[in-house]
């Protein structure tokens, strides 16, 4: 949906705001986005793909310090009747929740949203995670590099996207280039990357047989595979993703976010 | 003269080889040429489609065709062939013997070469031949929108992915082959799922992925409807069981002069328990697979373990 362009006319600002609901609020010649998340930065990202149209990714860090999760198992969990005693399932943790305010000016072009992103990584960062901005052209990603650990000292945590992965090139479904992927990250990045939303096959086709792609990396930097791939398997709908770390599990799980396309948008 | 003629012949021959050539590459054709099209000169070409014979591959065309122009008033009787593994076309249109008077300005015969072109299948364009001359043309009709489509039927469990379902069905009326038109799904109002949980790693499932479709020769597309293996498996050990998700679908056709929507609001629903899987489409199809016992992590294990198998 088309929430905010990059109209500098306040009547049109304002009425795109009252289209985009009460979580946007205007200042006089901008934007505030109002985010309150268990993840402020992935939260903010997702808002902006959605209002601007951009490509931009969203990777959380690591967390490993007790103060940076929350346990929310009693809040989330159906009744436990059906267990029997000792054989409880896990508990629920999931990022401590936290929420500021971003003031987001008119964006007329990648530089403008390349400063918004800016922005938004130094809001809250006394807590949860540190992020760089990486940008390609429109194209942008979020990418950690500093999590507490478990005695609450900053530590490096680069992104588990930064490595660089080969796959053997062969015809390969949609599905299966995704646990290719998976696979090649996890095993680079020693940490396991599962499917989450929009990763499993969905949606009318021809016919039951997936289609298949020539795909394959040879030494490629995990990030720009991922990139490749969406752009290779969807040629109508731009694409982007939100890499989201279960600190319970301790596992990534990729998932997918079409980008809306914003006519008024210019990159 | 016999020279002008030949070139003109063979012109339109090659236009009618290479339109052929270009609609193979593609995947699926259009799969009807019958309607009412509308030529350039604002001639009106009712078109009707035979069954497909055995001997030539091609389906026999016949109809009538309306002058308009400098030949206003002709009424032509039309024959011709159809291709429906290229979409491509031949119409002649011939004056009746039964009128002996053909004015001087309608030719005796003209002839349309061509090709039914994709997404819409609502137009048609190659080259035209009368009376020695010739030159391309494009015409039009009006979009076939479907009236609905068929009760879904189960298919098959995606391979690699047991909790989804591979629905199949076709655009109504089912007299009508939607074959090589183009289809589309959004979601333009969100759905709900009770699965997900503020901070789930997994993000909330309340729309599906926007797509589109050649719908298959036969008339048929299929739609895949289901959690994923992993969503089934976190929301099982999070104990958020049972749970689901349901969304709302509109169909609609690509057209020429934009899409039309056919079916508003298609209810896809996936609905996970501690014992099974339940995929739904248009709320009358449903298919229900027993995806193991009580949650445990044995379990849950045994059943990743063996569908990444299956993928691999």
């Amino acid at each position: 949906m088309l929430c905010l362009s990059n109209t500098k006319s306040h009547l049109a600002l304002i009425l795109l705001v009252i289209l985009c609901g009460a979580r946007i609020t205007t200042a006089v010649a901008d934007a505030i986005l109002t985010i309150d998340d268990p993840r402020p930065i992935a939260e903010g990202v997702r808002k902006l793909v959605s209002n601007f149209g951009y490509v931009i990714s969203y990777e959380d860090p690591r967390y490993e310090y007790t103060d940076d999760v929350e346990d929310v198992t009693e809040a989330v969990r159906n009744p436990l009747h059906k267990y029997a005693p000792g054989a409880l399932p896990k508990r629920v943790f999931i990022p401590r929740r936290a929420n500021f305010a971003l003031d987001v000016p008119s964006v007329s072009g990648s530089q403008d949203m390349a400063a918004v992103l800016q922005k938004l990584i130094s809001m809250g960062r006394d807590r949860g995670g540190h992020f760089r901005v990486e940008q390609s052209g429109a194209v942008f990603h979020i990418v950690p590099t500093e999590v507490r650990d478990i005695n609450g000292n900053w530590v490096s945590n680069p992104s588990i996207m930064d490595v660089e992965i080969s796959i053997p090139a062969k015809e390969r479904s949609e599905s299966e280039m995704y646990n290719s992927i998976f696979e090649a990250v996890g095993s680079a990045a020693h940490v396991p990357v599962v499917e989450g939303n929009g990763v499993h096959p969905e949606g009318i086709a021809s016919t039951a047989s997936p289609k298949t792609y020539q795909f394959g990396a040879d030494h490629e930097v995990a990030r720009s595979v991922l990139l490749r791939m969406l752009a290779t398997t969807n040629t109508f709908h731009k694409r982007t993703w939100r890499l989201l770390y279960d600190y319970s599990d301790k596992k990534y799980y990729l998932n997918i976010l079409y980008v809306p396309e914003v006519t008024a948008k210019t990159s | 003269m016999m020279a002008h003629k030949w070139v003109a012949v063979m012109t339109g021959l090659i236009a009618f080889v290479l339109s052929i050539h270009d609609v193979i590459a593609q995947e699926t054709a259009c799969q009807t040429v019958a309607g009412n099209w509308t030529d350039p000169t604002s001639g009106s070409w009712a078109v009707d489609q035979g069954t497909i014979k055995a001997t030539t591959g091609a389906y026999p065309l016949s109809g009538q065709l309306n002058t308009s122009g400098a030949c206003t008033g002709g009424v032509y009787a039309v024959s011709g062939g159809f291709s429906s593994s290229s979409g491509a076309f031949t119409l002649t249109a011939t004056w009746p013997t039964t009128i002996a008077s053909r004015p001087s300005s309608c030719p005796a015969t003209i002839l349309y070469n061509g090709t039914v072109l994709q997404p819409g299948c609502d137009v048609a364009s190659g080259s035209w031949q009368v009376s020695g001359s010739g030159g391309s043309f494009r015409m039009t009709k009006a979009c076939d929108v479907p009236n609905g489509e068929t009760t879904p039927v189960f298919d098959e469990w995606e391979p690699g992915d047991a909790t989804t379902a591979i629905f199949k069905q076709q655009p109504t009326p089912s007299s009508f082959n939607y074959g090589g038109r183009t289809f589309e799904q959004t979601f333009p109002t969100s759905g709900v799922d009770t699965c997900w949980y503020l901070g789930s790693p997994v993000d909330e499932h309340t729309v599906g992925p926007p797509a589109s479709t050649e719908v298959a020769n036969d008339g048929t597309y299929v739609d895949r409807v289901g959690p994923g293996v992993t969503a089934l498996v976190t929301y099982r050990e999070h104990n958020k069981t049972p749970c689901g998700w349901t969304v709302h679908q509109t169909m609609s056709i690509a057209c020429s002069t934009g899409n039309q929507v056919y079916v508003n609001n298609n209810i896809l629903s996936a609905f996970i328990s501690d014992t099974n899987v339940t995929d739904g489409r248009a709320d009358s199809a449903l298919a229900t697979v027993k995806l193991g016992a009580p949650p445990s992590r044995d379990f849950v294990e045994i059943v990743l373990n063996t569908l990444f198998r299956r993928a691999q």
